[in-house]
């Protein structure tokens, strides 16, 4: 199959009303082309069986059941079955740019929504910390819902405490989990960094998705401009033209520093461009983290 | 200030147009909402905010950059103080020596037009016989331009004048008269196109019209002078008395006096036997001669010159206009005044221009002292 027909486009998905259907779209794109979930560890504890899902990893299908009741299933073992998840979702003002086609901030949610989706589906707990919100991690298909819905109900505005965020998420995750922060990361950066230091020292995995959009990339912006800082509300008057080199060099400083940060912490770090499907940038996380896992 | 290419300022002005608009147009730069400012330098501001309309100081100097670049454009010419002095302290004279005065004052007004700027003066040499010069010659010459007299030379020997034509047989006789010191001559030169018909009819009470065709004939064969036109007479012979009508017409009342006068002077006629009054405008003169009396003919004369012009003859003598009329013609002349824009040979835009550059190298020290003020504002702010 080729995986890259199948991508569709972020502001096409924005357009769906239905988180959950947006998260299901997305899923069933980037499930599509996994070999394996991207979920599932190496336990070798036994757990119980499952109905086989497209994307499981072959290796672990039962395949004596399937001969015994030409039925597959898949083998679900300890930790795997006990593995808990929290998304941290950034509500600052910054990630409502660019308003057209898709700000940053639907983009993260659309990610956040496929991941709850995908963890919820594969029968793991999920929860949402926001700004304003908080939701533990639970599994189920209604926590599942409560969980979309409380996404969708969100919004960004003034306000975000990075730090604070993270570490709510960290201490209510409780035992190993999973911590992935969609986030532009422009706020408090030392102190979000010491924060999901702390969470890998609690012992749970930090996923870093840095949302950006391709403006902010590029600054594709030609002649003289007033910008007005969507946070602070300081403006400045700027000949874009003559100013794209210097902003182009710092905003690459700034990614490559988070992402050499996330590096030498260990820390999943994934690049997340706004006009980039979001079912083949999921794609490329998940890819990425399963190599990261292979043995 | 006299402009050289009053043009040009149109010209200019119509190119200021999309400058204002465009600087206007620049000031409302378009606002985007970015998520953060920490990688935009101040060092790059835009070009609008150099030119905000909110520094009015800069402002007011563009204008007068501008304003100043449209007034050299045009050529300016300052009429100072210094030029109107030097101006003044320069008199331009011509002499008109001519024979034919008004003809050289003609000459000479329309030769100092074309003169650079000073003060203008007109100096009549000659006799300055009466006659040369007249008041419609003064009035032609411009207020400006001085006039004076100067007598030189002796007034001319000879003079000729045209004399009034004279009826005869006829004819109308053009004639010529000639003045030579003491001597006055008349001659015939021509025939003139008009009516000959001697407006005087002849009557006589009581018949008598062969007499009265025979006194026709004789005053025919003379030479009569030319009556005005509209002047007519009606003489009666062997009149008894007059209508009483009196005589409201001045050149009919002019006429009988002057008639009376000649028949008083020349005693051969009794002024009691003759009586004037007027019918309407007609002079009518009634006479107890009877037509075949032999002075009817002197009678008739005396009436046909009384129709005539009088002749003004101390105007056509030989002599010099009074020094008194030629002070009254006498002027000085006027300050100069500024020159046309033909005549202008240098203006003033070289001293325009250098202001123009001088206000350019202001606005630029400005303009950067400006923009060194914002940039030391932002310092801090970048540094936090």
């Amino acid at each position: 199959m080729n995986v890259a027909a199948t991508a569709v486009a972020p502001d096409l998905i924005a357009r769906v009303s239905d988180l959950e259907l947006v998260a299901r779209i997305i899923v069933e794109g980037l499930v599509s082309g996994l070999h394996r979930s991207p979920f599932h560890g190496y336990s070798a504890e036994f757990s119980q069986y499952r109905h086989y899902r497209p994307g499981d990893d072959l290796k672990y299908i039962d395949w004596k059941l399937v001969a015994r009741t030409d039925r597959v299933y898949t083998k679900q073992f300890r930790e795997t079955t006990d593995m808990a998840a929290a998304l941290v979702l950034d509500t600052s003002a910054s990630m409502a740019f660019p308003q057209a086609p898709v700000s940053k901030f639907v983009y993260a949610r659309m990610l956040a929504a496929a991941l709850g989706y995908l963890i919820s589906s594969q029968g793991d707990s999920v929860g949402l910390v926001t700004d304003a919100a908080f939701l533990p991690a639970r599994s189920g298909r209604h926590h599942l819902r409560r969980l979309l819905a409380a996404l969708s109900a969100a919004s960004p505005q003034a306000g975000w405490r990075p730090a604070e965020t993270v570490r709510r998420a960290a201490e209510r995750l409780g035992r190993r989990g999973l911590l992935f922060v969609l986030s532009d990361f422009y706020d408090d950066e030392e102190a979000t960094l010491a924060e999901l230091r702390r969470a890998a020292r609690m012992g749970h995995e930090v996923a870093v998705l840095q949302v950006i959009s391709r403006d902010e990339i590029e600054f594709r912006y030609q002649r003289d401009a007033e910008f007005v800082d969507l946070e602070t509300g300081r403006s400045i008057a700027v000949d874009a033209a003559a100013a794209r080199r210097s902003y182009t060099d710092g905003v690459s400083a700034f990614l490559e520093a988070w992402r050499r940060r996330a590096g030498a912490e260990a820390f999943q770090y994934a690049l997340m461009v706004c006009d980039v499907p979001p079912d083949r940038a999921l794609r490329s996380f998940l890819a990425a983290r399963q190599n990261r896992q292979r043995p | 200030m006299i402009w050289m290419y009053p043009a040009a300022a149109f010209a200019l002005v119509a190119l200021s147009g999309p400058v204002v608009v465009h600087i206007l147009a620049r000031h409302r730069a378009r606002r985007v909402s970015f998520p953060t400012l920490r990688f935009i330098e101040a060092r790059a501001l835009a070009s609008m905010r150099r030119r905000a309309l909110e520094d009015v100081a800069l402002l007011f100097l563009r204008i007068g950059i501008v304003l100043m670049a449209v007034a050299a454009a045009a050529g300016p010419f300052l009429v100072t103080a210094a030029r109107q002095r030097a101006w003044d302290a320069r008199t331009i004279r011509v002499d008109v020596a001519d024979t034919d005065v008004r003809q050289g004052l003609v000459r000479a007004t329309s030769w100092l037009a074309k003169q650079p700027p000073g003060r203008r003066e007109i100096v009549v040499r000659g006799g300055l016989p009466i006659g040369s010069v007249t008041d419609a010659d003064i009035a032609s010459v411009a207020p400006n331009i001085g006039i004076r007299f100067e007598r030189t030379g002796a007034l001319p020997e000879t003079r000729t004048l045209r004399a009034s034509a004279v009826l005869t047989s006829g004819r109308a006789v053009e004639r010529e008269m000639m003045l030579n010191g003491a001597r006055t001559s008349v001659r015939d030169t021509g025939q003139q196109e008009r009516d000959a018909a001697i407006p005087i009819e002849i009557a006589a009470q009581g018949g008598q019209q062969a007499s009265v065709i025979r006194l026709r004939e004789a005053l025919a064969r003379e030479r009569i002078p030319a009556p005005l036109p509209g002047r007519r007479a009606r003489v009666v012979f062997g009149f008894s008395g007059t209508s009483n009508r009196s005589i409201s017409s001045p050149w009919i009342a002019d006429a009988a006096a002057r008639a009376a006068r000649d028949i008083s002077n020349d005693g051969a006629i009794n002024s009691d036997d003759i009586e004037f009054g007027a019918d309407g405008n007609v002079l009518m003169v009634g006479s107890k001669l009877g037509p075949d009396d032999a002075r009817a003919l002197l009678l008739l004369r005396v009436v046909a010159r009384s129709l005539a012009a009088a002749p003004d003859r101390p105007a056509d003598e030989i002599v010099g206009i009074p020094d008194a009329q030629l002070r009254a013609w006498s002027r000085s002349p006027a300050p100069a005044a500024p020159p046309d824009r033909d005549m202008i040979a240098r203006d003033d835009r070289r001293w325009a221009w250098a202001i123009v550059l001088v206000l350019v190298a202001f606005e630029t020290w400005v303009r950067r002292k400006a923009d060194d003020r914002v940039e030391s504002a932002r310092e801090p702010s970048r540094a936090a």
